[in-house]
């Protein structure tokens, strides 16, 4: 628009320039001057046109404009003239801007993103735990009748998430869904996007009308591709029947950040979803998460004061039947608190802040070095164009256009790098996304832009900036002007200390990186390879999910029978069954106690357990050390007996011989005979040591509490292609029993996500570090050879040999190499310092990680120097005399 | 701006130009090449006016929206087209105020200089 204005502008002044030229001449021909004479005496009277144009521009203010151009012109010339620095700019911009937002992106949709629903900042979530000890979880009981209690202060809703079988004429899916109490979408406020979404009405035990669910918008389109029909149709959920109320709108995707609820279920549909074991009847189990609007005009505080009396006697009208004596004391202690619910709440938050932080910290290092990098060039450039600019300020330019010259050059850079810093984002918050799934299913984190977001991202791309355009740009016009143009060959030491100084720090930080990726990807190597009590490879787990079908004795002969199948498959070694598969997370927890054995602390009484069927050891591969294993024969009618591991002998009898010892559960009088020990093998968690377990056998059980037992298999080759039989013979044996499976290496790899993940990243970063660095010190090298051509003339014309100027040059850099890596070292004490949660047999002040990373940089450091070495031992002695 | 060497011919005072020029538009529109003959005739001239100075006052009026221009054909054939400036509404306030402000500027610089020419 401007542009064009700017153009008839242009063109109108000399329109009428010219017809003025015209008029004059013509009077002047009146005058009687011959036709040649009249024009340039009109030309004359004129004067000087090009003047007086630029005086009009000046009116109309376009002259700015005009010189912006000049500059961006002048600049993107300078750019192109050196693609090689241009791109390595540009390149290690877009990389260290486009992680630094990438990870701030996911660390903003995790902790800080408001929930997207009216005022959610009235929102409240509920935990409660003694002293400090907080836990997010209530029973229904508790729930129900705080709900009722606390209705003057603050209007609570509860909801857990789950994951069920949702069929609908060709749908078949496994969906996220969640239980909500009935006034869930009232109190937080969501409009329906279509039908209606439920109500209290729909959340009473009973009633029809409990059979309702609400549909997300993803759902709705991908299984129902948007029909509006979808209102009021039958769909079977876990084979229980459901009518579809309505779908919410596209950006709820409910309470828990990290997932996206597609289907919603009243709390009082779950008896008809999990007949054998209600959770709304239990007061002992918690899984409910419980938020809050505040009443309006209440503040938080007081409403948790509030709150806090009435929990008390919550607390008493719900005490759980089966709860021991012991445990009350500890149980009434237990007190509200409030957290801020405006971000709703997340699983994910206390498992990822700390390594995205971690892992923000690293990015901006690599932005760091990136911008140390673009500084160091681009002051190698405006050294070498100093003689230029000096003669430019001696002829009467401005500093300030200089500077600003300069300035854009460095915009330019930085708006390519920009560009580029969008494709690195948007590639890399689609692959942390899909790095960080669980069995198959993708965190959902709602990644799109926001306010918080624009203002980091233009901030950071300001300070970049000026980072490394303004320090430069300043220094480089700072120069006296007769010192620039008299000397043509300038002292390197003096003018490139800054320089030198910047690439000191930057080998300091690239080398606090390394180390850093070293100590990790250790870490994660032990940890994937260390004995931990049983075997990785070539173990097949089937879970199949018949907890709806099921009672636990038809469970229990539906796992036998399946282990028989599995058994005479070709390509099984051996098979077998358990309740909780190691490492999966999930745990079983009791007391025990020996005959005999007094207890300093109740907790000494504490023990895991697992009930297993016959061949679990051999299967698994831990190691059987005394007796025998489980057999066949331990059944109902049988001795009750267990196999328990090494650290249970060593806390109950110490050195003495366990087998044939008698264990009872600490409420319990059954007593239970020890039949065998096995070696310790890690339950949950590889950092911790093996706690004291109990292996009972499947057959004494009377109830598994509905848990279904895992199915465990052993094979020759690749557990994969064992997959495919063992459906066709489970769907043979039992029909409508849906059932997953997944390598033991594979549920091991999800355990150790972080590890993976912070491995992963660390050691690319450590890499771009070190790749930045080598183009640093190259530039550097480069720059010092070139500006010493006549110096290293002059030490060759007095007989130094090539040897002697290789070393040097060497020697120059590796003053430098050593200065930067003491830092480094300091810097990579301080940062591993922070890793030592994911750290794994390795101390944070490892001495071979730590002098490999050296090694490593130094070599690096040898090869960048090596090439700009080369040329100076080749140097004419004649030539770079005649070059002065 | 290159200084005036002028026998005769008196250089204009910083700001008057633009009063002049406003002044002349106020008998009807005209162009350039006339507004400078017009000053130039006007002042029995003395008033030599510079295109240099001329053309940059005229874009800096229009742009203040004193006075606005239109390509307007004339001449004996209407064959060729001028840039016609003409005195707006805004310019013609502006002219009545720098008219008085003129005024007392002459009046206070005539009682200065007069008690000096008789005394």
């Amino acid at each position: 628009m401007r542009w064009t204005w700017r153009q008839s502008r242009e063109g109108d002044l000399e329109r009428e320039l010219r017809s003025d030229l015209e008029l004059e001449a013509a009077e002047r021909r009146e005058d009687g001057l011959s036709a040649e004479e009249a024009r340039y005496a009109a030309q004359r009277a004129l004067g000087n046109t090009t003047l007086l144009k630029e005086e009009v521009r000046e009116v109309w203010g376009w002259t700015w404009v005009e010189s912006c151009l000049q500059d961006l012109r002048f600049g993107s010339r300078i750019l192109v003239k050196s693609p090689g620095v241009t791109v390595a700019v540009v390149l290690s911009l877009a990389l260290g801007l486009g992680a630094t937002t990438a990870l701030f992106s996911l660390l903003n949709s995790l902790l800080f993103k408001a929930l997207p629903v009216p005022e959610p900042g009235r929102l409240i979530a509920l935990q409660h735990g003694e002293g400090a000890d907080l836990d997010d979880s209530f029973a229904y009981p508790q729930f129900a009748l705080l709900r009722e209690e606390a209705k003057g202060a603050v209007d609570l809703f509860a909801s857990s998430g789950g994951s069920n079988r949702l069929r609908s004429g060709d749908v078949d899916r496994q969906i996220e869904t969640q239980f909500v109490s009935g006034d869930y979408f009232r109190i937080l406020g969501v409009q329906p996007f279509l039908g209606r979404l439920l109500e209290p009405g729909d959340d009473v035990r009973g009633s029809p009308s409990a059979t309702v669910a609400v549909i997300s918008y993803r759902l709705w389109q991908s299984a129902f591709h948007g029909d509006t029909s979808v209102v009021g149709r039958k769909v079977l959920i876990d084979s229980v029947p459901f009518i579809i109320a309505g779908v919410t709108p596209r950006n709820f995707f409910g309470v828990e950040v990290g997932s996206y609820t597609d289907l919603t279920l009243p709390l009082a549909s779950e008896p008809a979803l999990v007949p054998q074991f209600t959770m709304l009847d239990c007061k002992g189990c918690y899984w409910l998460f419980v938020m809050g609007r505040l009443k309006p005009g209440l503040i938080s505080s007081t409403a948790e004061a509030g709150v806090n009396v009435l929990w008390k006697n919550v607390r008493r009208a719900t005490v759980p039947e089966s709860m021991p004596d012991r445990y009350m004391a500890g149980y009434f202690a237990d007190h509200i608190a409030f957290a801020p619910g405006s971000s709703g709440h997340s699983s994910l938050r206390s498992r990822f802040t700390k390594p995205l932080y971690v892992l923000l910290a690293m990015s901006a290092v690599i932005l760091l070095i990136a911008c140390s990098n673009v500084a160091n060039l681009l002051m190698a450039r405006a050294l070498a164009r100093q003689r230029e600019l000096a003669v430019r300020l001696s002829i009467g330019a401005q500093r300030g256009r200089l500077i600003r010259q300069l300035l854009t050059e460095s915009a330019l850079l930085a708006a390519a790098g920009l560009l580029g810093s969008a494709a690195v984002y948007w590639l890399s918050v689609n692959g942390l996304l899909r790095f960080l799934q669980k069995g198959g299913t993708t965190y959902y984190l709602d990644t799109s832009p926001d306010l918080r977001m624009a203002a980091f991202v233009t901030g950071l791309a300001l300070v970049t900036l000026c980072l490394f355009g303004l320090a430069p740009a300043l220094r480089t016009t700072r120069w006296h002007l007769s010192g620039a143009l008299a000397q043509s060959s300038p002292s390197v030491a003096a003018r490139s200390s800054l320089g030198r100084l910047v690439l000191c720090g930057q080998l300091a930080l690239s080398f606090s990186l390394m180390v850093a990726a070293i100590l990790l990807a250790r870490s994660l190597y032990d940890l994937r390879t260390f004995h931990a009590g049983f075997r990785r490879e070539h173990l097949l787990l089937i879970s199949p999910d018949t907890s709806s079908l099921l009672k636990d004795s038809a469970q229990l002969r539906y796992t036998e029978a399946a282990l028989a199948g599995i058994r005479s498959l070709p390509g099984v070694r051996s098979a077998s069954a358990s309740v909780v598969v190691p490492m999966s997370g999930s745990s079983w927890q009791r007391d025990f106690t020996a005959v005999g054995h007094v207890a300093r602390r109740e907790s000494d009484y504490h023990c895991y357990e697992n009930l297993v069927a016959p061949d679990f050891f051999r299967t698994m591969g831990t190691r059987l050390l005394m007796g025998r294993d489980l057999t066949e024969q331990d059944d109902q009618a049988g001795p009750r007996v267990a196999v328990v591991n090494e650290s249970f002998v060593h806390r109950y009898w110490g050195e003495e011989n366990p087998l044939g010892k008698r264990i009872h559960e600490v409420d319990k009088k059954d007593l239970i005979t020890v039949v065998g020990v096995v070696e310790d093998a890690k339950y949950r968690d590889f950092r911790k040591a093996a706690p004291p377990s109990v292996y009972l056998p499947l057959r004494q059980t009377d109830s598994t509490m509905g848990w279904v037992p895992n199915l465990e298999v052993w094979t020759y080759g690749d557990p994969h292609s064992l997959i495919a039989p063992v459906r066709d013979l489970l769907a043979r044996q039992m029909k409508g029993v849906s059932t997953t499976f997944q390598t033991f290496t594979e549920l091991i790899d999800e355990r150790l996500l972080y590890e993976r993940l912070l491995t992963a990243l660390s050691v690319s970063f450590g890499g771009l570090g070190i790749l930045i660095c080598a183009v640093g010190i190259y530039g550097v090298a480069a720059y010092s050879v070139s500006r010493r051509t006549a110096e290293i003339g002059v030490r060759m014309a007095l007989g130094a040999t090539p040897g002697a100027v290789m070393r040097l040059i060497f020697r120059e850099q590796m003053v430098l190499v050593c200065a930067g890596l003491c830092g480094g070292a300091a810097g990579a004490l301080l940062l591993t310092r922070f890793l030592r949660t994911w750290l794994f047999g390795v101390s944070p002040g490892d001495v071979p990680s730590l002098a490999g990373s050296m090694l490593c940089l130094a070599a690096i450091t040898a090869l960048a120097t090596s090439i700009p070495a080369r040329r100076a031992a080749g140097i004419e002695p004649l030539r770079a005399l005649r070059h002065q | 701006m290159p200084p005036a060497e002028s026998s005769g011919r008196i250089e204009l005072l910083q700001g008057t130009l633009d009063m002049l020029i406003l002044r002349t538009l106020l008998f009807g529109p005209a162009h350039g090449h006339q507004i400078a003959k017009h000053l130039q005739r006007t002042s029995g001239d003395v008033l030599q006016v510079e295109h240099g100075s001329l053309y940059p006052a005229l874009h800096r009026l229009e742009r203040k929206g004193w006075v606005a221009a239109r390509w307007e054909a004339a001449g004996r054939d209407l064959k060729r087209e001028f840039k016609y400036y003409r005195l707006t509404r805004a310019g013609k306030k502006q002219l009545v105020a720098e008219e008085s402000k003129w005024k007392q500027m002459a009046r206070a610089i005539a009682r200065v200089m007069g008690p000096a020419e008789e005394g």
